[in-house]
C-alpha cells in the first residue's frame, strides 16, 4: 500500500512548535519504521521553506528522498482574511490535484485543522471521492464549547468548513477513547470509521539519573525552593489553573507552606496579570504560587522527575499527554476524572472532580499525606506509562489503513463492472481504419465491436472513407474538426498511435485532450522526421529530438552524416510520455525500453495488454492446398509479413538451403509478403536462383487478406524471425499460432515473451545450424507438428480472443478515469471554475503554474546548469567546450539542461546553449523551468572570480522548496589550458564529473 | 542536500566535499582549502578509464567506418559471421553500434500521405508561464467561459 502523509502540521505556524506538530512527527516518524511492506511518502507544503529542511532531517533514513513531495500554491490563503475565499478554495483543490499526482492507496491527514492564520491548506473530497483519506483526530474541543471557542463569525465558518471535511474522511485516527467517543458522539458516525491509537511520550521523557547538584540547579533556576507541586499544559479556561490556584489555597496553611505550587509553561502577560491577582485574593504568599514561563524542552524531565506531585485538573482533554509525560518521568500523579484523563491515568483512585474544588483540595492533602500512597502512585505511573508507545500508536494506525483499503478494493470490485441501468461512458476513438494499410486500422477493426459492449463510441478519422461494413454501419465517423468542436461531449478518449503518418492527425489533440494511448511503436521518431523532412511540419522532428531527449540528441543530429542513424537512436515520443493518461502496450519489451529511456518510473501509469486475434473461421485446409497447388505429402514452410533485413529472412533461406530439406523435393519454403525492394531483397534472390531452388522456394510479394489466410491454412509450419526490434507489435506470429501453426520464433524483442510450450522458441542470436535442425524436426514428426499447432491454438483462446482483450481495456480505462492525475485534472479545473468569486488574473496565471509545478511527471532525471552567473564572464569558446563535453558525456538516462535565472524567474537557456553551440534554436522562446524530483540543480561559478561571488543564491531555494540536490561546479577557467590543453582537460573533468553526480 | 565542488582545472581532476548546503564564507574556505591543499584526491584509473574513451572517441569517424567495412565483409562470410555474432555477444555496445550501423539504410517505412491538419503550438500563452502551465491555463478558462 502506498501510504501518502500530509505533514502541513509539522509546516505551519499554528502547529509547528506545538502539541499537534510533535504529535503529527512522532506517529508519522513511528510509522515509517513500522511500515514494513507499505510505501510511506511524505507531502509538504513549499510555502513553508523554513520548515522543510528541518522535516527533511527528520526522516533522513526513514523516507526515501524521492518520496517527499512538494507542492505550492498560489497564496496568501489564511482562511481568516475573507480576501483569501477563492485562493483557499481553488487551493484547496489543487492540493488534492497534487495528491491524487501520486496516487496514494491511502492519505492520511496529520492535522485537518489549519490554515486559520498561515498558509497551510487541507481538505478531503472536494474533487470527488477519489483519495481514500484518514485524519488524526485530536478533541472536537471547540465544538463541544463553541460558545466560548468559536465566538468569532470568521474562526466559526473556518471550524465548521474543517469539521465537513472531516466527516468525508473514510477513517479518522482518534488519539485516545475518550475523543472517539467524541468523534461517534459530535459527529455522528458510524464507529467503524473511528479508530483509538492512543499517544506516546517521546523518549526523553522517562527514567534518568539526576544528578542532584543538576536538579538543585534547575529548581532554583524557577525559585522552587521547597517541595513542590507541578502543574504544565497551558493557560486555557477548560485547563482549569483557576480552580487548582484556589484548591491549594485551600489546603490547611501550616500544611501548605510546606510546599509550592508551580505552574510550568509560558504565561501570557494578561493572563500573569489575573492569576496574580487570584493568589492575592485567595490569600497566597508570593512565593507560594510560581509562574515559571516558558520553559526550554530539556528542564521538562527534570521538573516532572522532582516534584512532589503532579496535578492535571483539566476538565477536557484530547489526550492529556503532559499526565503521560510526568508519569513516565516517575512522579506521581493526579488529574481529573473527564475526558480522556481516566485511560491515561489508568487508576480511579488517582481521580478527582475538576469542577468540585473542594474534592480537589481533598485529593490533595489526602495524597501529599500519605507517603506509602505516593509511592504506589509513582510506581503505578511508571507501570501505565509503558502501555503506550508511538510504535504501538503507529502500528494501530497502519492495521486500520489495512482494513480501510481492503475495504476500499471490496467496493471496488462491487461498482466495477457494466450496469444496465448506467449509459455507458461516451468514447472518442482515434485510429486508421481499413482499407488504410496498416496493421493498426485492422487491429481497431477487430477491437472495436467487442470494445462497444462497454462505451457509446465515435471513429474520429482523417480518411476519405471506411470499407470495414460493420464498422462504418454502427460507429459515427467523425472529423478531426469536429471532434475539436466537441471534444467535452466525450468521456474517454482513446488514441492508437504507430510509427507512421496514418497518425498524424493525432499529433495535435493529443496535446490538448489528454487520453489513453496504445502505443503499437514505441519509437516515433519515422513519423516525427518524415514530417520534418518532407517540410510538411518544420522543425517538428528536431523539437521532438530536443524535448525528448535533450541537446545531446540535436548534437548527434547535427554532427551526423546520416540521419537514418538518429531516427533509429532516438524513440521521439516525448509527446505521448507526457500527455498520455495512461498507455495501453501490446508487450513487456516496450515498457523495457520505455524504462531505460526515461528512468523507472516511467512505466507507472502503463497496461501490458496482449494482441488480440480471432480464431479464423471453419478452415478447409484441403482446399488451400490444392489452390496452391501443394499435394498431400509436401511439407509447406511459410514465413509471413513485409521482408526486410530486420524479419532475418536471409537467415532463414541461409538455413534452410544448409538443412537437408533443400534436397527434398517435397519441402518447399514461402515468403509470403512483399520482397525487400533494395539491395537485400535483389541478393536473396539472386541465392535462391543460385542455389537451382527457384521452384521450391519463393516469394508470392504483396499478398492480399485472402492470399494471406490460404497460406496460412495450407502451411505446416511458419517461422518469423526478428532482429533489432524497438518494440513494434508483431501480428504475424499471432497469425500462425490463431491457424494452429507450429512455429518457429526467435527470442527477439517482444516475441521473447511468447510462451515455450506453444511454440519454438529460439535464442535471440540463434545460430543456423540450430534453426535448420528446428526445421527438420517439425520435417519429421507429424505428430510432434499437431501437438505444437494445437497448443498454439489453445493459448490464443486463452488469451487473445477480442472479447478478452476488450474487457482489460475497460478495466485499465475506467482505473485511468478514476485514478490517474492526468485524467483527474480535467474535474479539477472543473471545479475550480465553477467556484464563486472573481480571481485576479494574477491568481489564475499563479495557479496555473502551480498546478503546472505540481504535476509529476515520469522523465529522464536532469542536471539543470545554471549559467547565471559565468554567462558573460567564460570566454565563448570555453563555455562550448564545456557544455559540449558534459553533453557528449552525460551518461544515460541523463540530460543537461543549460538554464539563466532571468529577473523573477527561472528559465531553460534555450537560445543562449543553441547560439554557444552552433545549433539552430528548435524554441522560439526560453521556457520558464519546471522542476522533477530527480533533477539536480547546478551552479557553475568560475573558480578564479570566487572572491566576488554573489553571497546569495537563488538556486538554493529554489532547490529546497522543490526538494531536489543543488551543486556547485567550479571552472578553473586560469589553469583549463596547462598540461595537455583545454579540450582534454575538460573531457576528463566531464567524465569524472558525471560520475560524482550520478 | 550534498554540497559537491568540482573543479574543472588541469592541476587536478576533481575533489569532493560534501556536506550540508554551505553558506558564502563556508564556501570560500572550502575553495580556499581546495586550490590550497596538496593532497587532492588522484583519480589514475578514472583517467586511464577517460583516456581510452577519449582516444576511442576522437577516432570516432574512422573507427566507424573502419567498422561498417569489417562488417560488411563479414556479413558476406556466413561462417566468420556466425563466429563474430558470438564474439559480439561479449561486446553488447559494439555489437549494438554495428546494428545501427548496418541497418541504417532501412529507416521504417512511411507513406507519403499529405497531413491535413498542421500542428500548431497550443501552448502559447502569458510569457511567465511554463508551456504546460500555459495548457493548464488555456484550459482553465475554457472551463470558466463554459460556466459564466
Amino acid at each position: 500500500m502506498r501510504i501518502l502523509i500530509d505533514l502541513q502540521a509539522c509546516q505551519s505556524t499554528g502547529s509547528r512548535h506545538r502539541g499537534i506538530g510533535r504529535y503529527s512527527l512522532s506517529l508519522a516518524q513511528a510509522m515509517a519504521r513500522n511500515a514494513g511492506s507499505h510505501e510511506m511518502h511524505l507531502l509538504l507544503n513549499s510555502l513553508f521553506a523554513d520548515s522543510l529542511s528541518p522535516v527533511q532531517q527528520a526522516f533522513d533514513g526513514l523516507i526515501a528522498h524521492r518520496h517527499f513531495h512538494y507542492w505550492k500554491s498560489p497564496a496568501p490563503v489564511n482562511e481568516f482574511d475573507p480576501g483569501n475565499a477563492w485562493r483557499v478554495r481553488a487551493g484547496e483543490m489543487l492540493r488534492e490535484q497534487a495528491i491524487a499526482e501520486w496516487q496514494p492507496d491511502m492519505v492520511h491527514v496529520s492535522s485537518l485543522f489549519e490554515g486559520l492564520t498561515d498558509n497551510a491548506l487541507t481538505s478531503i473530497g472536494q474533487n470527488g471521492d477519489y483519495q481514500p483519506t484518514a485524519v488524526t483526530l485530536y478533541d472536537l474541543i471547540p465544538l463541544i464549547n463553541s460558545a466560548h471557542y468559536l465566538e468569532n463569525d470568521t474562526v466559526r465558518a473556518w471550524y465548521f468548513r474543517k469539521v465537513h471535511a472531516l466527516k468525508r474522511a473514510d477513517l479518522l485516527l482518534a488519539i485516545s477513547g475518550s475523543s472517539r467517543q467524541e468523534g461517534l458522539d459530535w459527529l455522528n458516525l458510524p464507529p467503524e470509521r473511528i479508530v483509538n491509537i492512543s499517544s506516546a511520550v517521546d523518549e526523553r521523557f522517562g527514567l534518568h539519573d539526576y544528578a542532584p547538584d543538576s536538579l538543585t540547579e534547575i529548581k532554583t533556576r524557577y525559585g522552587l525552593t521547597r517541595p513542590y507541586l507541578m502543574y504544565t499544559g497551558g493557560i486555557d479556561l477548560r485547563k482549569n489553573v483557576e480552580a487548582l490556584i484556589r484548591a491549594f489555597a485551600a489546603l490547611p496553611p501550616t500544611f501548605r507552606q510546606q510546599y509550592q505550587l508551580a505552574i510550568v509553561c509560558s504565561v501570557q502577560p494578561a493572563d500573569r496579570e489575573r492569576l496574580q491577582s487570584l493568589m492575592k485574593q485567595a490569600g497566597l504568599q508570593d512565593d507560594e504560587v510560581v509562574l515559571t514561563g516558558f520553559v526550554p524542552d530539556e528542564v521538562l524531565p527534570p521538573l516532572y522527575h522532582a516534584c512532589a506531585l503532579f496535578v492535571f485538573p483539566s476538565w477536557h482533554e484530547g489526550f492529556g499527554l503532559p499526565a503521560l509525560e510526568a508519569m513516565s518521568c516517575g512522579a506521581p500523579v493526579i488529574a481529573s476524572n473527564t475526558s480522556s484523563l481516566p485511560e491515561v491515568v489508568g487508576r480511579a483512585d488517582a481521580l478527582f472532580n475538576p469542577h468540585d474544588e473542594r474534592a480537589i483540595t481533598e485529593k490533595l492533602f489526602h495524597t501529599l499525606s500519605d507517603k506509602n500512597y505516593l509511592q504506589s502512585l509513582r510506581e503505578h505511573g511508571m507501570q501505565q506509562a509503558k502501555k503506550f508507545s508511538w510504535d504501538a500508536s503507529a502500528k494501530t494506525a497502519l492495521a486500520a489503513f489495512e482494513q480501510q483499503h481492503d475495504l476500499q478494493v471490496q467496493k471496488k470490485k462491487v461498482s466495477v463492472g457494466v450496469t444496465s441501468d448506467q449509459p455507458k461512458p461516451r468514447l472518442a476513438y482515434f485510429s486508421p481504419l481499413p482499407p488504410e494499410r496498416s496493421g493498426i486500422a485492422d487491429y481497431s477493426a477487430e477491437l472495436l465491436p467487442e470494445l462497444s459492449a462497454y462505451y457509446e463510441i465515435d471513429l474520429i478519422i482523417d480518411q476519405a472513407q471506411v470499407s470495414d461494413d460493420w464498422l462504418s454501419a454502427n460507429f459515427p465517423l467523425r472529423s478531426l474538426a469536429w471532434f475539436a468542436q466537441h471534444a467535452h461531449r466525450y468521456d474517454r478518449i482513446v488514441y492508437n498511435f504507430g510509427n507512421s503518418t496514418y497518425h498524424t492527425y493525432m499529433l495535435d489533440v493529443l496535446d490538448r485532450y489528454p487520453g489513453i494511448v496504445v502505443l503499437h511503436d514505441f519509437f516515433l521518431s519515422g513519423l516525427m522526421a518524415h514530417l520534418e523532412l518532407t517540410g510538411s511540419h518544420p522543425q517538428i522532428w528536431s523539437q521532438a529530438l530536443y524535448r525528448s531527449h535533450g541537446f545531446q540528441a540535436l548534437l548527434a543530429k547535427q554532427n551526423t552524416d546520416d540521419l537514418n542513424q538518429i531516427i533509429w537512436a532516438y524513440p521521439c515520443n516525448h509527446l505521448v510520455m507526457e500527455m498520455a493518461a495512461g498507455m495501453i502496450v501490446h508487450s513487456e519489451f516496450s515498457m523495457k525500453l520505455a524504462r531505460q529511456w526515461y528512468g523507472e518510473q516511467a512505466t507507472d501509469n502503463w497496461q501490458r495488454i496482449p494482441h488480440m486475434r480471432n480464431i479464423p473461421q471453419r478452415t478447409d485446409r484441403q482446399k488451400a492446398r490444392q489452390e496452391l497447388g501443394m499435394q498431400a505429402e509436401d511439407f509447406l514452410v511459410c514465413s509471413f509479413g513485409l521482408m526486410g533485413p530486420t524479419k532475418l529472412n536471409h537467415m532463414l533461406l541461409d538455413a534452410w538451403l544448409q538443412s537437408p530439406l533443400a534436397a527434398d523435393p517435397h519441402c518447399h519454403l514461402v515468403f509470403v509478403g512483399k520482397n525487400d525492394a533494395g539491395e537485400y531483397g535483389s541478393n536473396l534472390l539472386k541465392k535462391i536462383k543460385q542455389a537451382g531452388l527457384s521452384e521450391r522456394i519463393t516469394i508470392t510479394g504483396f499478398a492480399d487478406a485472402k492470399l494471406f489466410q490460404t497460406y496460412l491454412q495450407a502451411a505446416d509450419a511458419g517461422v518469423q524471425l526478428r532482429g533489432l526490434s524497438r518494440g513494434e507489435s508483431s501480428y504475424t506470429v499471432l497469425d500462425c499460432m490463431a491457424y494452429g501453426l507450429p512455429t518457429i520464433v526467435n527470442s527477439n524483442g517482444a516475441m521473447a515473451e511468447l510462451p515455450e510450450h506453444a511454440l519454438i522458441k529460439l535464442e535471440e542470436d540463434f545460430e543456423l545450424q540450430v534453426l535448420a535442425e528446428k526445421l527438420l524436426t517439425l520435417r519429421e514428426s507429424v505428430e510432434f507438428r499437431q501437438q505444437l499447432g494445437a497448443k498454439a491454438l489453445e493459448h490464443m483462446k486463452l488469451h487473445h480472443m477480442p472479447h478478452k482483450v476488450a474487457r482489460q481495456y475497460f478495466d485499465f480505462i475506467e482505473h485511468v478515469y478514476q485514478h490517474e492525475a492526468v485524467s483527474q485534472l480535467g474535474r479539477t479545473l472543473s471545479g475550480i471554475a465553477r467556484l464563486d468569486g472573481q480571481p485576479a488574473e494574477s491568481d489564475l496565471l499563479s495557479l496555473a503554474q502551480c498546478l503546472a509545478s505540481n504535476q509529476s511527471m515520469a522523465a529522464a532525471p536532469r542536471v539543470l546548469l545554471d549559467l547565471s552567473e559565468v554567462k558573460t564572464v567564460l570566454p565563448a569558446q570555453t563555455m562550448k567546450l564545456i557544455l559540449t563535453k558534459l553533453l557528449v558525456q552525460s551518461p544515460a538516462p541523463w540530460r543537461l539542461e543549460p538554464v539563466l535565472f532571468d529577473k523573477a524567474s527561472w528559465r531553460y537557456a534555450h537560445g543562449f546553449a543553441c547560439r554557444t553551440l552552433g545549433l539552430s534554436p528548435v524554441l522560439d522562446e526560453d521556457e520558464v523551468i519546471e522542476l522533477r524530483p530527480e533533477d539536480v540543480l547546478v551552479r557553475m561559478l568560475d573558480a578564479n572570480q570566487a572572491q566576488e561571488v554573489a553571497p546569495t543564491w537563488q538556486g538554493a531555494q529554489l532547490a529546497q522548496e522543490a526538494g531536489i540536490r543543488a551543486l556547485t561546479l567550479f571552472i578553473d577557467v586560469a589553469n583549463l589550458e596547462k598540461t595537455g590543453g583545454a579540450e582534454k582537460n575538460v573531457e576528463m573533468s566531464a567524465s569524472v564529473w558525471w560520475q560524482q553526480i550520478q | 542536500m550534498v554540497y559537491t565542488c568540482i573543479l574543472f582545472s588541469s592541476r587536478i581532476q576533481f575533489t569532493t566535499i560534501s556536506g550540508p548546503i554551505m553558506n558564502e564564507e563556508q564556501l570560500r574556505a572550502e575553495l580556499k582549502a581546495v586550490y590550497g591543499s596538496v593532497s587532492w584526491k588522484i583519480t589514475a584509473p578514472l583517467r586511464l578509464l577517460g583516456k581510452t574513451f577519449s582516444m576511442l572517441k576522437n577516432g570516432g569517424l574512422n573507427l566507424r567506418s573502419l567498422l561498417v567495412r569489417t562488417a560488411r565483409y563479414i556479413a558476406r562470410q556466413p561462417r566468420i559471421k556466425q563466429l563474430g555474432m558470438k564474439l559480439l555477444n561479449y561486446f553488447p555496445g559494439v555489437k549494438r553500434r554495428l546494428k545501427r550501423v548496418l541497418l541504417a539504410n532501412h529507416a521504417p517505412a512511411i507513406s507519403t500521405a499529405d497531413p491535413k491538419f498542421v500542428v500548431k503550438s497550443s501552448r502559447q500563452g502569458p510569457p511567465s508561464l511554463s508551456p504546460k502551465a500555459r495548457l493548464i491555463l488555456s484550459q482553465l478558462q475554457a472551463e470558466m467561459s463554459r460556466f459564466k
